[in-house]
């Protein structure tokens, strides 16, 4: 369960995005819907600790998302709208990383590597995927460059909150695999 | 067809006969001098600037008489094409700097929208001319010192200037040819520049020639995949480290000749015992000021927040140590030229680490809409603590202690960061979050 308590959060001062926001979200898919600008993303972001809110506090399963870190995110994955990967590290590096710091065996990264089409690449950064990039050392695939990032969230587990903003941008790039 | 579509003729505007309910091609050229000549404006306000008031600063250290002497060695002394070829390396260097905050973006999107490659570099060549203004105007100001010597020059050398910035903008511009660019770029600069009437309009010439031989922009190039060794130190540091790459040269160049002062103030000077030791310490303590003060500037603008690593099970303060341990580690190495200088002062500069590595791990981590980048208030902290040291050598250890709460102020900066916020591009190429800067 994610709990929002008085959250406030504003990008430049004197423009609010939430001012004394309360609210909880139980199990289950829930689907924020809204007009352009009125805050879905930033929910998000605050959701998912991309953002620290200016006032409040963010709980997920009880436990307060800036204060006891670790704990709080461990169950977190969040896709964001865009792909999100440092050019300066190669994918396997990421999914390595990530793994180590969700507690999971390496392997798990590089099986989610192979069940999203990057296991022959695994020395190539996110830049690689995008298709129709020259210059590269693999060839590209065919699809999106969401795949390193669907890669690396679906590392974490036991998932208490999975967030996407439009999760199904690429996916019809695919593999069978990685839709099911 | 209106007439200036044939003074940039057919690599200008594109235009394929049916332009119904597109832009007039006047209001897309327009609109395109505008938005290049305010990234030009902002650039010389935000980036040259400072180097402006640098320059100044040493006027008045260094007296008058100083730049006089030497821009009779310049601009007097010297013959016309090792006069030309000196200025025309200020130029590269001004444009260098200015080129990939300018041509960020500008072989990507930008390339949909109507116009050519060709256009979109001869703006960007534009911009970065506009950028170069102060180091220019200073060359200028240069000119009019020594103008009793040379009566008359002066309009020469103002229309050689401009020739020169925009040989040297040309010559900065990513596009194809890059050899022939460069090199006639270089010959262009360098003859313009020469204060000869007669060699400015061959200087023109190749200039003209340079702008023809120049193709379209390009788009910059990922680098080639790494190596899978970056991990000892742990992925963000490994990240840090390559985003910042050989750059990390520019702040120990800087730093290095404050222990080079510090020694010549030794030599030149009757002091010794503890007047000696507390200019060693004042002269260390700064060199890691200025090394940790550039570093932090580097690291801001290479490695922008990474939005996503916040959300994986890791706390600020792991992000912030990491930080602060990959700027402060670097500068223990200058406490090596300290030791062979004060062996005594290595001490109390080596407290003071801690403190500055962290404030510079928060400056990372400031506002970065900042005007002059982060370096300034590292430079200012660095320069007091250095002060304090100097005359205290003590002081050491209350720094030491002061790193704590410097810790955690840093790590409330880290989580207080709006590391989403959409922030102006082109001046700054760390404004927006998803742009990773590989310039």
């Amino acid at each position: 369960m994610i709990r929002f308590e008085h959250v406030a959060f504003s990008y430049r001062k004197g423009e609010p995005v939430f001012a004394g926001l309360d609210l909880e979200i139980g199990s289950g898919l829930t689907l924020v819907l809204g007009i352009n600008g009125s805050g879905k993303s930033t929910l998000l972001k605050l959701a998912s600790d991309v953002e620290h809110p200016d006032a409040g506090a963010v709980f997920v399963d009880g436990r307060d998302l800036w204060k006891d870190e670790i704990a709080a995110r461990r169950g977190l994955a969040y896709l964001p709208e865009f792909p999100d990967l440092s050019p300066y590290a190669t994918i396997r590096e990421i999914c390595d990383f990530v793994c180590r710091l969700r507690g999971e065996p390496v392997v798990r990264g590089r099986e989610a590597l192979d069940v999203f089409g990057l296991g022959p690449m695994p020395t190539a950064r996110s830049a690689s995927c995008r298709s129709g990039r020259s210059g590269e050392r693999h060839s590209p695939l065919p699809g999106s460059e969401d795949r390193p990032t669907f890669s690396s969230t679906s590392l974490s587990r036991p998932w208490t909150g999975k967030f996407g903003k439009r999760p199904w941008t690429g996916s019809s790039a695919l593999p069978n695999e990685a839709r099911r | 067809m209106p007439e200036f579509y044939h003074a940039f003729g057919p690599q200008g505007i594109r235009s394929d006969g049916n332009s119904a309910g597109r832009a007039p091609l006047r209001t897309i050229l327009r609109a395109m001098l505008r938005f290049h000549a305010r990234v030009g404006v902002r650039l010389a306000l935000r980036v040259l600037a400072p180097a402006l008031a640098i320059l100044f600063a040493l006027y008045f250290i260094l007296r008058p008489e100083f730049f006089l002497y030497f821009a009779e060695v310049i601009l007097v002394d010297s013959g016309p094409l090792a006069r030309g070829a000196f200025l025309t390396l200020i130029a590269f260097a001004a444009a260098r700097a200015a080129s990939p905050r300018v041509c960020y973006g500008l072989g990507g999107w930008m390339r949909h929208l109507p116009s050519s490659g060709s256009l979109v570099r001869r703006m960007a060549v534009l911009a970065i001319f506009i950028a170069q203004t102060p180091v220019l105007g200073i060359l200028l100001v240069f000119a009019v010192l020594t103008e009793g010597q040379v009566p008359g020059r002066i309009p020469v050398d103002a229309l050689g200037l401009v020739g020169l910035g925009f040989s040297a903008a040309a010559s900065a511009v990513r596009t194809g040819r890059r050899r022939p660019r460069l090199v006639l770029g270089f010959a262009a600069g360098a003859i313009c520049a020469s204060g000869r009437w007669a060699l400015l309009a061959a200087g023109f010439a190749l200039l003209w020639i340079v702008d023809r031989v120049s193709g379209p922009i390009i788009a910059l190039k990922t680098r080639p995949a790494f190596r899978s060794a970056g991990t000892l130190f742990g992925l963000p540091t490994a990240i840090a480290g390559r985003a910042v790459g050989p750059k990390i040269l520019i702040p120990y160049a800087l730093s290095g000749g404050v222990p080079v002062v510090t020694q010549a103030f030794l030599w030149n000077n009757p002091v010794s015992g503890p007047t000696a030791a507390a200019a060693a310490r004042f002269g260390g303590t700064l060199a890691a000021a200025v090394f940790l003060a550039g570093a932090a500037s580097i690291l801001a603008s290479v490695r922008p927040p990474w939005p996503l690593a916040r959300t994986w099970p890791r706390e600020a303060r792991r992000r912030v140590l990491d930080d602060a341990l990959f700027l402060a580690l670097p500068a223990v190495l200058l406490l090596v030229p300290l030791g062979l200088i004060e062996a005594r002062a290595v001490p109390a500069a080596a407290g003071c680490l801690p403190l500055l590595g962290l404030r510079a791990a928060a400056a990372v981590r400031l506002d970065r809409e900042l005007r002059f980048g982060a370096w300034v208030g590292v430079l200012a902290e660095g320069a007091f603590v250095a002060a304090v040291v100097c005359f205290e050598p003590l002081a050491s250890i209350a720094f030491l202690f002061l790193a704590e709460p410097a810790f955690r102020a840093s790590v409330r900066m880290e989580k207080r960061q709006k590391v989403s916020r959409w922030l102006e591009l082109h001046h700054l190429s760390a404004g927006d979050p998803l742009s990773w800067s590989e310039g």
